[in-house]
């Protein structure tokens, strides 16, 4: 009797770690356990008939077989999270928890975390640039709005008759402060203002960008603000050549809007660039003016102190309010400037 | 600048069709806006760069036509033959301003209506037809680029006079126009009369009509600067006019005043008399360049005779030696003076798209901008407020409204009053944006980063113009105080808020906040006045950080070793006069023991059982010691010493 508990024991405690289903442990239990017909129950049944030699003797192992089944069925359930439950329907293991009335949380609700406000497209787009030119070694630097006429104009050589100063009208400042009413300081119409202040500042080698507002004297209407945003970049060192321009400029458009945009140079006229170029892509479908460049002039370069033999480089400038709208799809500038949050929001 | 397609075929001789001609001068860089078709025919209209006096006309786009295609565009046109020089007219230039001019008189004219082939040709550039005489001058404009004019030589009486305007002067112009002249401008005179506001358009008294005889040809190349200044200040421009604005070849008035001759005396008969020109001697300077420097400038070698030939049929004379060009520049390319401007010449033709796309080489720049402006607005979008821009162009009204006088810069020239001035403060416009979205939304927390001015000295011998932030919340004070702990945590600056009166905050809810010494921003409530002002129904905080102030003063970041035993916390809950601020003493709590890591307030209210002064407020303090956990005696010391010290400074009883 005592080897067949014990065999009987070995046999329970394999068939249970290899139990893969609830319905199966269930099976085992009932097979054992069960309180009608297990085997167990047959054996304290016998019990019952024996001696008391017998029983003094088998009944302890019995009991002890007993508890070590239950505790294998037990663990096993807990172990492999199987739920010991009195299967009444079916094999089917899909267990369809019934929660409790009132305990299902309605997570459609809003959350209770605040939400993230927004960086307004513009700097995003600022922001990209950045990001991208850093990647060639460009940092960025802030300059004055209100500027004098030598650095937004003359340093450039836009002198007083050149023709560019009609198409950028400009506004000038009155100032009261002591000795100053004088003076006759204008509002930036270019961050090309920087070039020359900041070359006169760095020694080369200098890649920079310039982003920053300016202000152009327009009529105002649907599309034209008084300020708006222009992004300015230069690049100066020894033996800089026309296909890093152009390999630079390549570079940013197709980081900025995609491999699939195709870019197009093609000849124009500024007065501190030679050769000047503008510069279009190919983009959802029409080719669209993003920028102008050139290699910087030789005049402007000696204006900012530097030897124009030993130093070339490139300038190029772009509407930063146009890029965030052809990027986001915007259609009217002014949306930058009405703080709406129905448009802020989106972004 | 409007040409047919038809004629500049005829003089370059391309086969290409209009479109693909377009992009090609489009590339070369002559814009084309537009390319429309008329007719039979199609009209591109060009825009064309400041610099290239030369492309005004037919002749001047022909010849691009012809170089881009790798040709060199040869045209001759025809002459009148020996001519006696005479001037009966007595043409003088008392200007100064008239730099080149050549003229000739034709007697016995016959006016007359056009044929087809010199009406077509304007008309489908949009001028009209007015008698074979005035319409030969204009189709030679067209074609060469140079404008010319016609007078009837009997209605101009003993001299032909050309100087400029004083102050009063006026003119009837041919449209009929009676033009009060600005001072400096240019016209010419005779005995009586002014007749010819040069270079913008001719006088009715002189005009050629049905009755006209004898006629002047006139083809004068006047200073650019001086007809663009006259055309701004009288407001309008005419095809003579914006063609004389760019610099013209002086070299050309003498062969086209004998080319519209020569058709003039095709169409309308007569015979020349006599040619009058001043011509001034054009050197323009050689250009020496080197052919390896073309070449490392561009980054990509190009063939020497692919080289030579772009210039050779832009027609440039060139002359090789070894290594070296030396260059001359037509006289219809004044703009080409130095090396770069060779370069340009070369490259445009040989075509900015085919080359190769190299990145700059060289030594790494030693600048980087850490870009901590980017940190300030992350921080504020964090808290949930959203990055609005405004123009910084302001009205004295919204000035007014948000109390914000404060040596404000005035524009001179603005366009209207709403632009009148320069921001000194981001509150109005942030104001007004915030009431805007009142109707959409509850809550309204917005900021915006840009620069603010002051009529006082700041860098650079400029005004003062800081980059400021600013924020407006709908949320309380407290809320937008957020902004500047977390702003003060990520940049590592110590900082203390302090009470500040402005003039629009409320009074005893605007603070200063300070870094050091140095003055950090603001911080407050929007007093009820201004709200009125903007019409806001809710409570408005507003906050201002300067940055290069918190950029500035960062301190090095500094790790905190992480405590090693746990802490004791307690509460303490105590009932005190609310002048207290809760800053003072838990500063004052601090003092008391080195025992106290930490304490924050976790409660602070007030119900009707106190006094009006009163207010209760819950510490929460954390005991720690470096040495190892804190025993009951030694906290318990630490409580007592803290509870006195509370009742005794603040008068605080203990709940």
């Amino acid at each position: 009797m005592q080897a067949y508990l014990l065999e009987l024991q070995s046999d329970a405690v394999k068939a249970i770690s290899e139990a893969r289903t609830e319905t199966q442990l269930e099976k085992l239990r009932v097979k054992y356990l069960g309180r009608k017909n297990g085997i167990l129950k047959k054996i304290f049944d016998d019990l019952a008939d024996m001696s008391v030699e017998d029983k003094r003797l088998i009944g302890p192992l019995a009991n002890q077989v007993k508890r070590e089944i239950e505790e294998r069925i037990e663990e096993k359930a807990k172990s492999t999270k199987l739920l010991i439950k009195s299967v009444k329907a079916s094999d089917n293991l899909q267990v369809k928890d019934k929660v409790p009335e009132g305990k299902q949380t309605d997570i459609t609700l809003p959350s209770t975390a605040p939400v993230l406000g927004t960086l307004n497209p513009l700097t995003l787009a600022i922001e990209d640039t950045k990001k991208i030119y850093g990647s060639l070694g460009f940092t960025w630097w802030d300059g004055p709005e209100i500027e004098t006429d030598e650095y937004n104009f003359q340093k450039l050589l836009l002198n007083p008759d050149h023709p560019s100063r009609d198409t950028q009208d400009t506004y000038y400042v009155s100032l009261q402060s002591e000795g100053r009413e004088k003076e006759k300081l204008l509002l930036r119409t270019h961050t090309s203002s920087m070039q020359v202040r900041f070359l006169e500042s760095h020694k080369p080698p200098v890649r920079v960008l310039f982003p920053g507002r300016v202000y152009r004297r327009d009529a105002i209407d649907a599309t034209h603000l008084p300020t708006f945003h222009q992004i300015e970049g230069v690049l100066v060192g020894e033996a800089i050549k026309l296909t890093d321009l152009l390999g630079t400029i390549k570079y940013y458009i197709t980081k900025m809007f995609g491999e699939k945009v195709k870019v197009r140079f093609y000849g124009h006229n500024f007065a501190y660039t030679e050769p000047s170029i503008e510069v279009e892509m190919f983009y959802r479908g029409r080719w669209l003016e993003i920028l102008g460049a050139g290699m910087i002039h030789p005049g402007v370069i000696k204006n900012a102190g530097l030897d124009p033999d030993k130093y070339t480089g490139f300038a190029f400038g772009m509407g930063a309010e146009r890029l965030a709208m052809i990027k986001y799809e915007i259609e009217d500038i002014r949306h930058f400037y009405n703080g709406d949050l129905r448009f802020l929001k989106q972004f | 600048m409007k040409l047919p397609y038809s004629w500049i075929k005829k003089v370059s001789k391309t086969k290409k069709e209009a479109e693909n001609l377009a992009e090609d001068l489009t590339l070369a860089g002559i814009k084309v806006e537009s390319v429309s078709k008329k007719g039979n025919d199609v009209i591109i209209d060009f825009e064309i760069t400041t610099n290239r006096g030369d492309q005004l006309g037919i002749l001047g786009i022909a010849r691009e036509v012809a170089a881009i295609e790798g040709r060199k565009l040869e045209k001759s046109f025809p002459s009148v033959g020996q001519l006696p020089s005479k001037n009966p007219l007595n043409i003088q230039d008392e200007s100064g301003l008239c730099s080149s001019f050549a003229s000739i008189i034709i007697e016995n004219v016959e006016f007359k209506p056009s044929p087809k082939e010199i009406k077509e040709p304007i008309e489908k550039v949009g001028i009209r037809s007015l008698g074979n005489i005035v319409d030969i001058t204009n189709l030679v404009m067209i074609e060469t680029g140079i404008p010319i004019h016609a007078f009837d030589i009997d209605k101009i009486k003993g001299q032909f006079k050309i100087r400029q305007t004083k102050k009063g002067e006026h003119i009837t112009t041919l449209d009929g126009k009676d033009r009060q002249l600005p001072e400096g401008s240019l016209i010419i005179e005779d005995k009586d009369k002014i007749f010819d506001l040069l270079g913008m358009m001719g006088g009715q008294n002189s005009e050629v009509d049905e009755s006209t005889k004898n006629i002047l040809l006139w083809v004068p190349v006047p200073n650019p600067v001086v007809i663009r200044k006259t055309g701004k200040t009288l407001g309008f421009r005419t095809e003579a006019s914006t063609r004389y604005e760019k610099k013209l070849d002086q070299a050309a008035p003498s062969w086209v005043v004998e080319y519209a001759a020569s058709l003039i005396l095709k169409e309308a008969g007569g015979q020349a008399s006599s040619k009058y020109e001043r011509i001034p001697e054009i050197r323009l300077e050689p250009i020496e360049i080197n052919l390896s420097y073309i070449n490392l400038f561009i980054g990509e070698t190009i063939e020497t005779k692919t080289i030579t030939k772009i210039l050779e049929n832009l027609h440039f004379e060139v002359a090789a030696k070894g290594d070296n060009l030396t260059l001359i520049p037509p006289s219809f390319r004044p703009d080409v003076k130095i090396k770069q401007d060779v370069i340009e010449e070369i490259v445009r033709i040989y075509g900015f798209n085919n080359f190769s796309l190299t990145i700059p080489e060289g030594p790494l720049p030693t600048e980087l901008n850490p870009n901590l402006e980017l940190t300030i607005k992350e921080t504020l979008t964090a808290l949930g407020f959203y990055e609005t821009l405004s123009a910084s162009l302001i009205s004295q009204e919204l000035i007014d409204k948000a109390q914000v006088h404060n040596k404000v810069i005035k524009l001179l020239n603005p366009m209207s009053d709403d632009y009148a001035f320069l921001r000194p403060s981001l509150l109005p416009t942030l104001l007004v944006q915030l009431e805007g979205n009142l109707s959409n939304f509850d809550q309204v927390s917005l900021f915006e980063s840009g620069k603010v001015f002051l009529d006082e000295k700041g860098e650079l011998e400029l005004p003062l113009q800081p980059t400021i932030t600013s924020a407006v919340s709908t949320q309380p004070l407290l809320y937008i105080k957020g902004a500047v702990d977390n702003l003060a945590h990520k940049l590592n600056l110590p900082i203390i808020i302090e009470p500040n009166s402005r003039s629009y905050f409320e009074i005893g809810q605007g603070f200063i906040i300070k870094t050091g010494t140095k003055i950090l921003g603001e911080i407050g409530q929007i007093n009820s006045q201004v709200l009125g002002n903007f019409d806001i129904k809710k409570n408005v905080s507003f906050l201002t950080i300067y940055n290069q102030v918190a950029i500035e003063n960062r301190l090095d970041f500094k790790f905190k070793p992480i405590p090693k035993y746990p802490f004791i916390i307690e509460d303490v809950a105590i009932l005190v006069d609310q002048k207290h601020r809760a800053g003072e003493i838990i500063k004052t709590i601090n003092n008391t023991s080195s025992l106290i890591y930490e304490i924050n307030v976790t409660d602070d209210y007030k119900d009707k059982k106190m006094s009006s002064r009163e207010h209760s407020l819950t510490f929460q303090i954390k005991y720690y010691s470096e040495k190892g956990t804190l025993s009951n005696e030694e906290i318990g010391k630490t409580r007592e010493k803290i509870l006195q010290t509370l009742k005794q400074k603040f008068s605080a009883t203990i709940r």
